[in-house]
């Protein structure tokens, strides 16, 4: 089963960094990554395309435009059972707590620990429909 | 003096007017009499006047008494009565003076003019014989007469002469005296005056000379005692202006030194922010840098397994060689990722200026809280140095009331002071050639009431008192590169100054002791700032 992730931040590195930590699950085809560097964009290419398996979003909160959490709530309006992780580097509990109020599935802080963040992917509840 | 300035002039004036009046009354008085006395004298020259007239009158009578005798004629007679009639009027007036000597020369008068008369008589009958020895006989009576008229004009004269003499000696005494009072009204005038005037001035001086003392800003100036009069009121006011005056001085100092506190305060605040902010922008891209150094040791692995066949089929210099190069490249890139966490560790250190307020402010223990730490830092300490030791005394307040306080944060800036304390007393034991040196740490608790205090002092290298301003500065270390941050006290400043509300200060001698004081209030100033948060909520706020 190929899972896609769609991971929205405005920092082009993230997306070399992501590819490189999951260069294996990708060689193996357990994920597909996607990537998109704005808020506006990730709606985008999630209305027009992308695989219907379980697709996993990781947004960053920080973002010019439309920000990681009105982005979550735009998808959550959308797809309401698309599953969203945020990830921010104000790990505060006003963020936290609303993230959560949103619908968020997951909320971490940068810098990402890889190993936890593939723990979690794991664990998603298989939302393919 | 113990009346009022009013009541003393109005007294002041009074007596002079009293003076015044007395002076012109007795004057009056006395002039009034010599005007009597005058008078009467003058009454006394007329009665003297008229003496002599009756005695004149009577020599006329005389006169023409003897001529009528002698001649007969009418003309005789008429002047002879014209006298008597006026002599009789003389003796009428002088009557109410002299009655008795009156009486007698009117009796005499009467005698002579028997005589007389009957003398005239003998002549008009022509008994010459008879008639000179009636007229023998008024003779007689007249000589008694005329020197009775005499004496009476001689004692009424001296009476008269007496009486203006009288007059003149009293006008003249009259004079004295009136000169003398007014002398005397002058000069005791004067002198009440004077006292008056003095009364007045000598306190007046005084409290002007408190005012100049005031106005020059002296404060222990001296106010005369407050009497019951009006300077007694200026002085009480003016002794109340200097206790205000003084309150206020007090309170500006105290108010300085606040101000100076809060200046300082802020400072320490602002920087703790700039330092917050920074982390915040270092701690992306290190992130990337730290992400790409593992990740790259990771790849380098992977390289090395697939190009390992290969590699073996190169000769053994080449492969050599390749070894090499992969080892220097792997122990550059563990160099970067060993670093780049030393970094990470910074970051974190300075983030913790950004603490925020959300943490919970617990009811604790105060003294179970340092002991812990104390465990804590020892325990520490040891780990890192097996041959560390150091003498621990504790001297705990019983009975602290528990205090309201964020347990974790107040536990890292005892952490942070006992971890100094230890280091300075380690390295003046490494320093000193005295062998009787043993290295202290002293913490000791009390209770204030609405404070609790905390004191952490060792017996270590001290801070040079160049140092001691720049303490809670972030970054300021004098510990060798590598281990300190710089970032221990400037984060204890603010966990007890801007999270608690409360102070710490330092005290310390180079080469004896260093003494850090810190004093938690128990009711924390509601607007305590959570500055801390302040990148986060303007980022958040740029957010929504």
């Amino acid at each position: 089963m190929t899972v896609s992730i769609l991971i929205v931040d405005d920092e082009a590195d993230v997306a070399d960094l992501f590819r490189q930590r999951f260069r294996r699950e990708a060689r193996q085809g357990t994920y597909v990554l996607h990537f998109a560097y704005s808020g506006e964009e990730a709606l985008e290419k999630l209305a027009a395309e992308i695989e219907p398996q379980l697709i996993v979003i990781l947004s960053d909160i920080n973002m010019p435009g439309m920000d990681g959490l009105a982005l979550l709530r735009e998808i959550k309006n959308r797809w309401p059972t698309l599953p969203v992780m945020m990830v921010t580097a104000y790990g505060d509990d006003e963020r936290r707590r609303r993230a959560s109020e949103y619908g968020a599935a997951e909320f971490l802080t940068k810098p990402v620990d890889f190993d936890l963040l593939k723990a979690q992917l794991r664990q998603l509840p298989d939302a393919s429909p | 003096m113990q009346l009022t300035i009013r009541s003393r002039l109005v007294m002041l004036s009074s007596a002079l007017l009293l003076v015044l009046a007395a002076t012109t009354g007795y004057l009056t008085h006395k002039l009034a009499g010599e005007a009597a006395a005058t008078a009467k004298a003058a009454d006394m020259f007329a009665v003297a006047d008229r003496a002599s007239s009756a005695r004149i009158a009577f020599g006329e009578l005389r006169y023409w008494n003897t001529d009528l005798a002698v001649s007969q004629l009418t003309l005789a007679e008429q002047k002879a009565a014209a006298a008597r009639d006026r002599m009789e009027k003389d003796l009428d007036r002088l009557s109410g003076q002299k009655p008795e000597r009156i009486a007698k020369v009117r009796a005499e008068l009467a005698e002579y003019a028997e005589f007389a008369g009957k003398a005239v008589d003998a002549y008009t009958n022509d008994q010459r014989v008879i008639g000179n020895s009636l007229l023998a006989q008024a003779r007689q009576h007249s000589l008694v007469l005329d020197e009775l008229l005499g004496s009476i004009v001689t004692e009424v004269s001296a009476d008269a002469i007496t009486a203006r003499d009288q007059v003149v000696a009293d006008a003249g005494s009259a004079t004295r005296i009136a000169y003398a009072i007014f002398v005397a009204a002058v000069l005791g005038g004067a002198l009440l005056t004077f006292l008056v005037l003095r009364s007045i001035s000598i306190p007046l001086r005084a409290l002007v000379a408190a005012m100049n003392g005031l106005i020059a800003g002296q404060v222990e100036v001296d106010i005369p005692p407050a009497g019951p009069d009006e300077i007694g009121a200026m002085a009480r006011i003016l002794a109340l202006f200097r206790d205000t005056l003084n309150e206020l001085r007090e309170t500006l100092g105290r108010l300085k030194a606040a101000q100076a506190n809060l200046v300082h305060a802020e400072k320490m605040a602002s920087l703790g922010q700039l330092t917050a902010g920074i982390a915040h922008e270092i701690k992306n891209p290190l992130n990337f840098v730290n992400n790409f150094a593992d990740l790259s040791v990771e790849l380098l692995d992977e390289v090395k397994t697939a190009t390992s066949p290969a590699v073996a089929m190169l000769g053994d210099d080449e492969r050599a060689e390749v070894d090499e190069t992969f080892e220097m490249l792997t122990g550059n890139l563990e160099k970067i990722a060993e670093h780049g966490r030393r970094a990470d560790s910074i970051v974190k250190s300075m983030l913790l200026h950004s603490r925020g307020g959300s943490a919970d402010r617990q009811t604790a223990d105060i003294n179970a809280l340092v002991e812990e730490a104390l465990n804590l830092a020892y325990h520490g300490a040891r780990a890192q140095d097996q041959g560390f030791n150091i003498t621990q005394d504790r001297d705990f307040a019983d009975d602290i009331a528990p205090i309201e306080l964020v347990p974790q944060e107040i536990t890292r800036v005892l952490l942070n002071l006992f971890g100094n304390g230890f280091y300075a007393a380690n390295k003046r034991s490494h320093q000193t050639s005295d062998p009787a040196y043993r290295p202290a740490l002293k913490v000791s608790t009390r209770d204030l009431g609405g404070e609790v205090e905390i004191k952490v002092g060792d017996n270590g290298i001290g801070i040079a008192p160049e140092f001691r301003d720049k303490l809670f500065t972030p970054f300021f270390t004098t510990k060798p590169t590598g281990e300190g941050t710089g970032l221990g006290l400037s984060i204890s400043y603010d966990i007890v100054t801007q999270q608690h509300g409360g102070t710490i200060t330092v005290d310390s001698r180079v080469g004896e002791f260093t003494e850090f004081t810190i004093r938690l209030p128990r009711i924390a100033p509601t607007g305590a700032p959570a500055r801390g948060a302040t990148p986060d909520s303007a980022a958040a706020s740029g957010e929504s």
